[in-house]
């Protein structure tokens, strides 16, 4: 027992982020729930969830902008509230906040001040890297959407931080602005910054992140590499003759089958071998029998909105039938 | 420092530039209408101890005329008695009432003492909304708080920088009728050689001394007001509902008037009544059976209040959750 508490704090120390049941309520309701969550240092880490499952109240725990009624977490090995490590953080919260009567350059400059000393030329660094410096002169009130976004991605930036959070990055930039987001994270993560994603967009998170978190109503539902997030994720593709779709489908049976394209069966959690053997005792010859990965999307709603996926499925089944 | 000098940048915006502007467009005017109905007080006026007539009331000969004259005399008779009664006040101006704006140090009278009373809270207030309440409606807030996680720091940096705007406005002000104090001179001369510089120091040391505790008092309760309400119209609101709120107590009820805002600035500004210059909005009386406070009282009540504003916003905002 007395080496525990040691071993707890080393450990801890090493993680860019640990929750240990994280909750807060509102009015009663919990709104993130008994959160448990492992960030390692020098992470690209995805966090997903639908609208209202408690990223965005995650992330403002982890800032200190709101007080958890329960549990703890720490941050770059520090119990949160640690006003001493936010100058070490960088991050975007929801959609990003500027004084709109000062210029973009004027407003970096007051976050500066704000957070204690900048190391030299972090400004145009950062305008540069969110690829904002050419309007950095400008007043923020002239600023379209994207433009902001771009900005907010400079403010995070602008004190090269160890670990930055963002919360929906992409949203209001065009193609070009989120293909250059996605190699700005990953050229951070390649530098070593633990970045913490916040996003629905499941394909940008799917092409940066290594590991990803799934909560849904406050609650941890899935966590750990992007391709076993919601269980192993495959499924066989087997393309037969039409009239030949009702035997296939009952030879089929002792798997979870489901009806997609005219003429298509999608067979889940099976090997394409077993059912290609299983078709041909049936007397049914395969056109194609492919092996499939589930996206990562398709993954997260089997987590998240399990009932509508079955009644999707039936959806399909119902049209089939008819 | 760091920190303050953040929100000083912030504070480089139109609002303030309106507030400034505002103030010292009043205190001009103050300054031009006093200077110009002092001088004219000094001009002779042909019937101004006449009876009244009913050509005065353009009415005919009758009962009519009979009851508007006899009103009259009865106004024309407190007006004498409230002129017997108090010096320098409405109902018996001087003309030397209006020396201080005549004279360049003087001058600043006018706006320490705008500064310190009713208008001088308003705007003071105004900012503070824009300034604290601002970053609510803006959400800016969390991107402050991510960069500084200290709120008592953040609280501190935002009240000293409105107190320091504030009386840069009282000083731009004060610089304004410094520079136009000779114009009025020439415009509306008063006779004599006007206020030599000693006596205008004596004139406004004593409100140098004490605005800016009072401008200090006006930007606690206005920071208080918005950490509290949490948007800047809301907060306005509250800090110029509760300001008012306590002047019209102070005016009429002796009960409650000395545990009032408007009672202890009176005290400690010893704020007294108007002649041709009106130098501050406040209170014009407190209630019968109440004498004027000293300044001690205004002291020991302006500290309370800063305290308890000061706390009382300290311990909210660093218990709020910052969901914006």
């Amino acid at each position: 027992m007395a080496t525990r508490r040691p071993l707890v704090r080393s450990v801890t120390a090493m993680l860019a982020i640990r929750c240990v049941g994280l909750t807060k309520r509102y009015h009663g309701r919990p709104v993130v729930d008994g959160l448990d969550l492992e960030v390692e240092q020098g992470e690209l880490f995805g966090f997903l969830g639908p609208n209202g499952a408690g990223k965005t109240t995650t992330a403002r725990m982890l800032l200190g902008l709101v007080a958890p009624d329960d549990g703890q977490a720490w941050v770059l090995g520090s119990r949160v509230p640690c006003p001493q490590q936010l100058p070490r953080i960088g991050a975007m919260v929801e959609e990003p906040a500027f004084y709109p009567w000062l210029t973009g350059r004027a407003n970096l400059q007051i976050l500066g001040r704000e957070g204690g000393r900048l190391p030299s030329r972090a400004i145009d660094d950062a305008l540069d890297a969110a690829g904002i410096a050419s309007a950095a002169a400008q007043k923020v009130k002239t600023y379209s959407q994207g433009m902001r976004q771009r900005l907010g991605l400079a403010a995070a930036l602008v004190r090269r931080p160890d670990l930055v959070l963002l919360d929906e990055p992409a949203n209001g930039l065009d193609p070009a602005g989120i293909r250059d987001l996605r190699d700005l994270l990953r050229s951070m993560a390649d530098q070593g910054t633990t970045v913490f994603l916040s996003s629905h967009l499941l394909g940008e998170v799917e092409q940066v992140c290594r590991r990803v978190a799934v909560i849904d109503h406050g609650r941890l539902v899935s966590m750990g590499a992007v391709d076993d997030v919601g269980g192993a994720g495959e499924r066989v593709r087997v393309s037969v003759r039409p009239d030949e779709i009702e035997r296939a489908r009952a030879a089929l049976a002792r798997w979870s089958v489901t009806v997609g394209a005219p003429g298509e069966l999608m067979v889940a959690d099976a090997v394409g071998g077993a059912v290609n053997e299983v078709l041909a005792e049936a007397d049914v010859f395969a056109r194609s029998v492919i092996l499939e990965r589930l996206t990562l999307e398709e993954r997260f709603l089997a987590v998240t909105d399990p009932d509508g996926a079955s009644d999707s499925k039936g959806d399909r089944d119902a049209a089939a039938a008819s | 420092m760091r920190l303050l000098l953040a929100e000083l940048g912030k504070l480089r915006r139109p609002l303030t530039y309106g507030i400034a502007a505002a103030a010292i467009a009043a205190c001009t005017a103050f300054a031009w209408q006093g200077a110009r109905n002092a001088s004219r007080s000094l001009q002779p006026a042909p019937s101004a101890s006449a009876a009244p007539t009913c050509r005065d009331f353009d009415l005919p000969t009758g009962s009519l005329c009979n009851q508007a004259i006899a009103v009259q005399e009865k106004i024309d008779a407190f007006h004498q008695q409230q002129a017997a009664a108090q010096p320098s006040t409405r109902h018996n101006a001087r003309p030397t009432d209006a020396l201080p704006v005549e004279q360049p140090l003087s001058a600043g009278k006018l706006a320490l003492g705008f500064m310190s009373s009713l208008p001088g809270a308003l705007l003071i207030f105004l900012l503070a909304a824009g300034h604290v309440g601002n970053e609510w409606n803006g959400r800016t807030i969390k991107v402050v708080l991510c960069q500084e996680g200290r709120r008592w720091r953040v609280l501190a940096a935002k009240t000293a920088s409105l107190w320091l705007v504030a009386c840069a406005i009282l000083l731009v002000d004060w610089v304004v009728l410094a520079a136009l104090s000779p114009v009025l001179k020439a415009a509306y001369p008063l006779g004599g050689p006007g206020l030599a510089w000693s006596a205008a120091w004596s004139a406004m040391a004593a409100d140098l001394g004490r605005a800016p505790l009072t401008v200090a008092v006006f930007t606690v309760v206005g920071v208080a007001a918005a950490v509290l309400v949490r948007n800047a119209l809301g907060a306005f609101a509250l800090a110029a509902g509760a300001l008012v709120t306590s002047l019209v107590i102070a005016g009429n009820f002796s009960e409650l008037a000395p545990w009032t805002i408007a009672w202890w600035v009176a005290g400690w500004m010893q704020f007294r009544s108007h002649g041709y210059v009106i130098y501050h909005f406040w209170v014009d009386g407190f209630p019968a059976g109440l004498s004027n406070p000293g300044p001690l009282t205004g002291l020991v009540g302006l500290l309370g209040v800063i305290a308890v504003a000061a706390g009382v916003a300290l311990w909210v905002f660093r218990r709020a959750d910052i969901t914006t």
